[in-house]
């Protein structure tokens, strides 16, 4: 019975659907977290008979098949990288992106990664790092000297120092690009790598090009809207409930031809 | 007088095939574009004259039921705002073009995305097909991705193609290959669209009525259990009539 297993696949999909919204859920105060979104395609067809297939000797067709669909399947859960509210910190050190592109992290292992997330902060050489400690790439020392660190909308980087008037540049930040930031894979720890999908990155200084430029002072908050993922809970809730109906009504059809003798 | 049980099992065994439809229906409640189907039935009649297990003189027409087609629920979709650039859903009875393997698919799913190399593509990586059937690129600089009514893209730098929107005079005669593609039979006439509306930033929910799909379901499982219930009858019936044949020896 064909409707057992279309039953079963849909409650899969659905399952699935619930972890990446309950993930968007969790992750709704991440900064600078993209929400994701499940995309379902239904799965092969099978072919009892074929539309246009000859229905009788003069030629005659037969205008709409008989294709029985097996189910669903879940084909991409894809992050959707719109841009997410600015909010205020006051921190000299939490950086915000408006518009495309991606800080360059350097990974402990020397890879390169990215991440929209611009909470940053200072190790003991005074290099920028982030919450975790890696490295902002291309590198910049903040000399322990500093009073103030001012860093303009096109990334770069000014420090004001004890005794001295005018603000000292003592570097630039760096914003990386892709033609398909969708296909970047998450690593977690709200980075992200470069894979086939998501092409070679290109780099530039914020508000160069298609590139965005830096709000100081702001963090980027997640894209989750919560409303919108309630209602995807509800309706994804109802669709399971309504997949184990159809295995329950399979199984009572199937039950009530086992008990013919 | 076998009769009773070939006619149940007729009707059982197209009532299974449909509770499939419907599964599959249900199943797909949540498939951006799906479109939910639905069984025609027929009679067939099985003629006396080539019915060789019976006697002459008791030869009865019989008729049986079997799933002649399927057919597809045109209804437009609701239409759902994602905010995403690269969504688009379309309003009215076009499709969109998919090139997959050299052929040429349509679809009513409108979830893209840009691949490597900066074309559009659908969520399976299928090039998405502009007018005349050739690929779109987006220029890996561009920044604003705008998709007017009629499917016309265009960046910061201008218009970069047109989406391939196609119309059939039979939607019936389209070939469901899953993945949300279809492919045109000979049957279907592909004309270029005049009507369908292209919106940017929204996708097409699947057209499934929850409840109109759970009132068949009940529907198919109470008819199963009658035809099983016939089964039985009937098998009860031979049973005592044998038994009673039997004492009476």
């Amino acid at each position: 019975m064909r409707s057992l297993d279309i039953g079963a696949t849909g409650m899969l999909a659905q399952q699935m659907n619930v972890d990446i919204i309950s993930n968007n859920i969790a992750n709704m105060t991440t900064s600078a977290f993209k929400r994701q979104r499940v995309d379902f395609k239904d799965m092969i067809y099978q072919n009892i008979n074929r539309p246009g297939a000859q229905s009788s000797d003069a030629g005659t067709v037969l205008p709409s098949g008989l294709q029985i669909g097996l189910g669903v399947q879940v084909q991409a859960a894809y992050r959707i990288h719109e841009q997410g509210a600015l909010q205020i910190t006051e921190n000299s050190l939490d950086l915000a992106i408006g518009g495309e592109g991606f800080f360059q992290i350097q990974l402990p292992n020397g890879d390169e990664s990215y991440t929209r997330s611009g909470v940053f902060q200072l190790n003991e050489n005074g290099e920028l790092v982030t919450t975790q400690g890696y490295l902002v790439e291309p590198n910049i020392v903040i000399p322990s000297d500093a009073i103030g660190i001012e860093i303009n909308q096109n990334g770069e980087v000014f420090v004001q120092q004890s005794g001295v008037v005018n603000l000292t540049n003592v570097g630039q930040i760096q914003l990386a690009n892709f033609v398909n930031p969708t296909g970047l894979e998450a690593i977690g720890d709200n980075l992200y790598v470069e894979t086939e999908a998501s092409g070679t990155a290109t780099t530039g200084s914020p508000g160069e090009d298609s590139l965005g430029t830096i709000r100081q002072g702001s963090v980027e908050q997640s894209n989750v809207n919560v409303v919108e993922e309630i209602t995807n809970l509800i309706t994804a809730q109802r669709a399971y409930e309504m997949n184990s109906t159809v295995i329950r009504t399979s199984d009572e059809m199937l039950q009530s031809v086992a008990q013919l003798r | 007088m076998e009769n009773t049980f070939i006619t149940a099992l007729a009707n059982q065994t197209t009532l299974q095939q449909q509770m499939g439809v419907v599964a599959n229906n249900i199943a797909n409640m949540s498939t951006p574009g799906f479109k939910a189907q639905n069984l025609v039935f027929s009679e067939y009649i099985e003629k006396a004259d080539a019915r060789v297990d019976i006697e002459d003189d008791t030869k009865d027409d019989l008729s049986l039921v079997y799933a002649r087609g399927q057919f597809e629920n045109t209804l437009q979709g609701t239409i759902r705002h994602t905010g995403n650039t690269l969504d688009v859903a379309l309003e009215g009875k076009g499709y969109f073009g998919v090139v997959k393997d050299d052929d040429t698919y349509y679809s009513r799913a409108g979830s893209f995305t840009v691949n490597a190399i900066g074309e559009l593509v659908t969520s399976s990586g299928n090039l998405v097909a502009g007018e005349g059937g050739g690929a779109i690129n987006i220029p890996s600089d561009a920044k604003e991705i705008t998709i007017t009514h009629d499917g016309t893209i265009s960046t910061d730098q201008g218009s970069v193609g047109k989406l391939m929107i196609t119309e059939f005079d039979s939607v019936q005669a389209l070939e469901p290959k899953g993945n949300g593609l279809y492919a045109a039979t000979e049957d279907a006439e592909a004309m270029a669209s005049t009507s369908t509306k292209v919106l940017q930033g929204a996708l097409e929910g699947s057209n499934v009525q929850p409840i109109v799909e759970m009132t068949r379901m009940i529907e198919i499982s109470r008819a199963y259990q009658r035809a099983a219930q016939t089964i039985q009858t009937e098998h009860d019936r031979q049973r005592s009539m044998i038994q009673r044949l039997s004492k009476s020896s």
